[in-house]
């Protein structure tokens, strides 16, 4: 089973593997904070155009920071792997 | 149905708990792991050698618990998104336990086995 | 002078017809106990600035096909009858202006998650039985005529608490867009969830251990992601995501 990690199929799919649980962490540590009512405003009087306070930049940059963290993991674990 | 033994809320704390303190040992994984290289890291002798010691094996333990927990439980929510019914939701909840025994047994077996030198 | 000759629907569409621009509209047509599929019926509207899709719905039905079946009531988004999707994202029809849709052809369909009765119409019995079954009412043992007092107070910041989610109209296009609706039929859905908010969080009501067990299961609140889509389609500013998230403070211990 460990032959199939070292070959380049095998690099690709650990890097993925990589990317996933990174993403998967940063994004569950956002949603815990959420839960916990920080982040999204405060319930308040809706006005015209109606625009939901829950869905904001501070989430939105949240997932984004998890998205590049993801990455930056990725171009990590391929370094490691190749011995970069 | 595990609703029935626990409520939902109380898997979701421990799905939670879980998630942050693997974190944590994982993260103490891959700070033991980058002071050696990547393929010596992989040798037979080398791998052996981490169960043998104790505070390493019981990180080891640790990660296998809480992320075959947080791991099949998440597989349980998943499946019982895609289809509903009390006797596939029973067996779902009732199989990802299971699943979630047998591989922390293996497993476990593997640490202790390995770090008495049986390996 | 009374006509001699009857005008017919057309020639009088024709004649009081403004001259203004044009789209194209296309509108689903199955009827589940004929139809094999759903087909799309297209027809030329004009519009105006203020034109909306219903109205132009309205104009199709009355001057081309008859038999389109589309549900409204107010016209001014406050009932809630005229959810549908509009271009691939599920709107009020009456609150959809086809100048603001900035295309050639509008597509109108049926609500996504809902059985289809009809053409645009769908039934609603799941929604209103859910809605029901979070006991969509003040729970209390007094009420304001037994305990003497006459009425029950709460501040303007008491208010504000709840005010937002109270604005829910039931028109289910939340419901219509939530990704975990289209997969579990038997999720409550934004639109009961955040309407067990709306309860839980006013500070009249003393029914939140009651409602918090009604959620508190995989198919209750636990079946939200926090995709966010309910909020994004939300036409009244309910906001129903972070109400869900409220709520599951209260069953994270987060909140008391």
């Amino acid at each position: 089973m460990l032959e199939l990690t070292q070959t380049t199929e095998g690099h690709i799919f650990l890097a993925l593997v990589i990317g996933m649980c990174v993403f998967h962490t940063g994004n569950g540590i956002r949603l815990m904070i959420a839960e916990a009512g920080f982040g999204f405003g405060k319930a308040r009087r809706p006005d015209y155009p109606y625009t939901p306070s829950s869905l904001n930049m501070k989430n939105k940059l949240c997932i984004y920071v998890s998205i590049g963290l993801a990455a930056l993991a990725m171009m990590y674990g391929l370094g490691v792997m190749y011995d970069v | 149905m595990m609703s029935s033994i626990m409520r939902e809320s109380h898997i979701m704390k421990i799905h939670y708990l879980t998630a942050l303190v693997a974190v944590g040992f994982v993260i103490i994984h891959i700070m033991v792991r980058v002071m050696q290289g990547f393929s010596d890291s992989l040798l037979f002798d080398n791998v052996i050698a981490n169960y043998k010691s104790i505070p390493y094996a019981i990180v080891l333990e640790a990660m296998l618990i809480l992320i075959s927990v947080h791991g099949f439980n998440g597989l349980r929510i998943i499946l019982l998104e895609i289809k509903q019914g009390r006797v596939y939701e029973n067996a779902v909840t009732y199989g990802c336990l299971a699943a979630m025994i047998v591989l922390i047994a293996y497993g476990s077996r593997t640490i202790i086995m390995a770090s008495m030198g049986m390996v | 002078m009374a006509a001699i000759f009857p005008v017919s629907s057309q020639e009088k569409y024709e004649k009081t017809k403004p001259s203004a621009k044009s789209i194209t509209l296309r509108i689903s047509k199955f009827n589940p106990g004929k139809d094999h599929a759903p087909t799309f019926l297209e027809f030329p509207v004009s519009y105006e600035k203020w034109t909306t899709v219903l109205d132009a719905i309205l104009e199709v039905k009355n001057y081309h096909d008859h038999s389109i079946g589309v549900r409204y009531s107010c016209r001014q988004a406050m009932c809630g009858s005229c959810g549908m999707i509009i271009n691939g994202k599920p709107k009020l029809a009456c609150f959809t202006k086809i100048s603001e849709l900035d295309s050639d052809v509008v597509t109108v369909e049926p609500m996504n998650n809902f059985p289809l009765i009809r053409d645009l119409v769908v039934g609603f019995e799941k929604m209103f039985s859910t809605h029901k079954r979070i006991k969509p009412y003040i729970i209390r043992e007094d009420s304001e005529i037994s305990s003497g007092a006459k009425e029950f107070l709460q501040t303007p910041e008491d208010v504000e608490k709840y005010i937002q989610f109270s604005g829910c109209i039931k028109c289910g296009l939340c419901n219509s867009a939530c990704p975990t609706m289209a997969v579990d039929s038997t999720f409550i859905g934004p639109q009961g969830l955040a309407q067990a908010y709306r309860y839980i969080a006013d500070n009249r009501d003393q029914g939140k251990d009651e409602r918090l067990r009604i959620i508190d299961e995989r198919h209750g609140i636990w079946g939200c992601h926090f995709a966010g889509s309910c909020s994004q389609v939300c036409p009244k500013g309910v906001d129903p995501a972070m109400g869900i998230q409220l709520l599951r403070g209260y069953l994270l211990g987060y909140r008391k």
